[in-house]
């Protein structure tokens, strides 16, 4: 589940970072309707050197409404395994509304598409307007690094970012 | 037909009582059967008093509402009604148990022990809600020690419930206040309804006071026993007021207070609810006190949805808090003491210790009144110790295939939601709060917390609120990273920063976003101040202390840390920062780890 929804984050990010960041010409030229508005940050977390977290922005430059469920993206090692991730359309920290164990779930997976979409689980992006992303995993040792999203119709490459950045 | 529901609860039968199953029949048969103790004269005298109340209340009660809308909560009118005082005096009802003689005999005061020996004599009830049915406007219910499950409050739904009660089954915890009058134990023990022709203000019990009668609280025990959703729900109830017992084991809430204008809870012990030990909402005019609240799974004191008219200013009556928490000890719990949309709160002199977290308030979510959360205060309390680690692996595999009425040990607590274990108080899109003269120590992630809450996330969908959250909050005179030499929150100076070393993990974290002073009732964003920012003291006699008169630790330092009275301009803050929090929006059990979320780990004790 959470693989599902991490994989589901990395695939916006490959399929955005590339076209829109323009530096890292990992990323198979395919079209994209998502385009990140200003350049994503990756950070290392200070208490958890291993995990990443990539946040940005991303716009609909497409001329239709487009509905991503964060667990319907793959992130993909180079052998293509699946790397568990994580991926969230909210610009803060949510409090989910139903307490755990009560309520319908357990948990985000089985909560209705109204409150998915609160704590970030699903978004709708109209065409021009824009959502936060926000996809981290833990960065797996050795060639299990994630390498490539498979968000269904395509798969895209993980764009290789540099420098990640050491949040406090 | 929700009038005619009322009825068998007037009826002074005790049905379905453990320990006095053959109790069906007249109100004159049982209390025959009770009151044997008393002369022949003294008990038909008695029997005839308590008659002719049932008769006078049964006359008294109005068809309730029928109207069968989702429930929607409103503030009372903050110059309305006002804070209850204790009564010693006025018409009463005596509730005892079969073998409250033998625990009134174990009473060591003297004093107590004749007064309790007295009120036996007077006792006409096994249960409190026979107490609570039976009672008017301003009836002390006097409750002798004892053990109440409230068994006739318990069983199948009663005939035109039916659906109320499978609703309930379901998982429903919302039903309207009409359904409650109807059926008044889907979802409570103990109801005391106050509102008979559904305009929201108490017209019915109010002012109604249950006190335990014991010599300390646990004398008089309420039991959930895990099956109730909430214990004593006092819904609309104004004026109520609930004093000296033990009450344990609800599924939802021990205690309720809902729309209630006017409530007070005084030495109360409240532990072991699956989420809530006391519980208000939507209420005016309360006080906490001398509450004793422990291992719950969500909070032992809420105080949500808090009185929103004020905004810091004064009500008629010159009440600039409309709801007070004193003397209070709020300890392993996953928070101490919390509230969305916690507004108009003032917490003084309490203990909020070993808890997930020490204090939460938050603009979260839509469905609570008031937001976005502003104007509560914290003195004078002692905040520490909150690295409870509700959160380790074991704890997530047992809360996650245990069921609730499976779980054996209570004190093994479940936690509802994710907190940043180890932080003494967060504020999470708060506004115009004030954090004054507190002790704040050893809670090893962060001392206190603040950061923005984007309004979209309580379905504030006007783009000009969207950083209406994370305003104007004070900090000052708070002795941070120093323990006390005794952790009585009435022997501290809080005058002076005195103590041992120990320190928070920061004392200070904040996401560095300066929201935009939107007021709160208009659409778009109207600012009308110009002056104020968060802002923490760092000069003068009133600067916030570390150890040894050091500047408190923080991030972000000095000068991004703004000293008072701020920096009123807008910023979105530290968007890194503010990233760091996301991820963990998606805790539960069965995702106990959230890639790049740190807050479910604990911290190590700093040095």
């Amino acid at each position: 589940m959470r693989s599902r929804a991490a994989l589901a984050s990395v695939l916006i990010v490959l399929a955005v970072v590339p076209a829109a960041c323009g530096g890292d010409d990992s990323a198979v030229g395919r079209s994209t309707e998502l385009v990140w508005s200003k350049p994503p940050r990756l950070l290392v977390p200070p208490t958890l050197p291993r995990d990443r977290i990539l946040h940005g922005e991303v716009r609909n430059e497409g001329l239709k409404k487009i509905t991503v469920q964060a667990g319907d993206v793959k992130l993909l090692d180079a052998d293509g395994q699946q790397v568990d991730g994580l991926v969230t359309f909210i610009q803060g920290y949510a409090h989910p509304r139903y307490p755990y164990g009560r309520g319908p779930g357990p948990g985000p997976s089985g909560y209705p598409e109204e409150e998915r979409v609160h704590i970030g689980q699903v978004t709708e992006i109209k065409p021009g307007a824009t959502r936060p992303l926000t996809i981290s995993w833990h960065e797996p040792a050795g060639p299990r690094t994630p390498v490539s999203i498979d968000y269904g119709p395509g798969t895209l490459k993980v764009p290789t970012v540099s420098k990640a950045n050491s949040a406090r | 037909m929700p009038g005619l529901r009322l009825v068998p609860h007037l009826q002074p039968h005790v049905r379905g009582d453990q320990t006095n199953q053959s109790g069906e029949g007249s109100v004159v048969a049982f209390l025959s059967s009770k009151l044997d103790f008393l002369s022949p004269s003294r008990r038909t005298a008695s029997i005839l008093i308590v008659a002719a109340i049932a008769g006078l209340a049964a006359l008294a009660l109005p068809s309730a509402a029928g109207a069968h809308s989702e429930r929607a909560t409103f503030f009372p009118d903050i110059n309305q009604g006002d804070f209850p005082v204790y009564r010693t005096e006025g018409s009463s009802i005596v509730v005892c148990r079969p073998n409250s003689r033998q625990l009134i005999a174990r009473i060591r005061d003297n004093a107590v022990r004749r007064e309790n020996t007295k009120l036996l004599k007077r006792c006409i009830f096994y249960n409190i809600q026979r107490a609570v049915d039976l009672a008017g406007n301003d009836t002390r219910i006097l409750v002798l020690p004892g053990e109440y499950r409230e068994n006739p409050s318990r069983g199948p739904a009663p005939a035109g419930c039916e659906d109320v009660y499978a609703r309930t089954a379901a998982g429903s915890t919302n039903l309207t206040y009409e359904e409650h009058q109807r059926c008044p134990h889907a979802q409570n023990l103990i109801a005391i309804l106050g509102d008979t022709n559904g305009n929201r203000i108490c017209d019915s019990k109010c002012n109604i006071q249950i006190e335990g009668m014991g010599e300390k609280p646990e004398d008089v025990r309420i039991e959930g026993e895990r099956t109730a959703l909430n214990v004593i729900r006092a819904d609309r109830a104004d004026g109520v007021y609930l004093r000296n017992f033990y009450i344990e084991f609800s599924d939802f809430n021990n205690i309720y207070v809902l729309e209630t204008n006017g409530f007070r809870l005084d030495k109360v012990v409240s532990r072991y609810s699956r989420e809530y030990a006391i519980l208000s909402f939507a209420s005016d005019h309360g006080i906490y006190e001398n509450c004793d609240t422990s291992y719950s799974g969500d909070s032992g004191v809420y105080p949500g949805s808090g009185p929103n008219g004020r905004h810091g200013q004064p009500d008629a009556h010159g009440h600039r808090y409309g709801i007070i928490v004193r003397n209070c000890d709020s300890h392993h719990n996953t928070i101490g003491t919390s509230g969305t949309a916690g507004n108009g709160t003032w917490f003084e002199h309490n203990r909020l210790h070993d808890n997930a977290a020490g204090v939460t308030v938050d603009s979260f979510n839509a469905g609570h009144p008031g937001m976005p959360q502003d104007n509560s205060k914290w003195s004078e309390n002692l905040i520490y110790d909150n690295n409870n680690d509700l959160y380790t692996d074991e704890r997530d595999t047992y809360c996650s295939s245990t069921p609730w009425a499976q779980r054996t040990d209570p004190t093994v607590v479940c936690p509802t939601f994710g907190v940043p274990l180890g932080t003494g108080l967060l504020i999470a899109g708060g506004n115009a709060n004030v954090v004054q003269s507190n002790y704040i120590f050893n809670n090893w992630r962060n001392g206190t917390m603040q950061f923005w809450v984007p309004a979209a996330l309580r379905d504030e969908q006007d783009p000009e609120k969207t950083y209406d959250t994370s305003s104007n909050n004070h900090y000052e005179a708070n002795c941070m990273g120093v323990r006390p030499a005794v952790l009585d929150p009435a022997a501290v100076d809080f005058t002076q920063c005195q103590g041992t070393r120990d320190p928070n993990g920061t004392d200070f974290w904040w996401d560095e976003e300066e929201g935009r002073d939107c007021t709160e009732d208009q659409a778009g964003c109207v600012d009308n101040d110009t002056a104020l920012g968060n802002c923490w003291v760092q000069t003068g006699s009133t600067r916030n202390v570390g150890p040894n008169g050091a500047q408190p630790s923080s991030n972000p330092p000095p000068p991004l840390l703004a000293d008072c009275p701020g920096i009123d301009l807008f910023r979105p803050g530290n968007s890194d920062k503010q990233a760091l929090l996301v991820p963990c929006a998606t805790w539960s059990p069965e995702n106990p780890n959230p890639p790049g979320c740190d807050w479910f780990t604990p911290r190590q004790e700093p040095n």
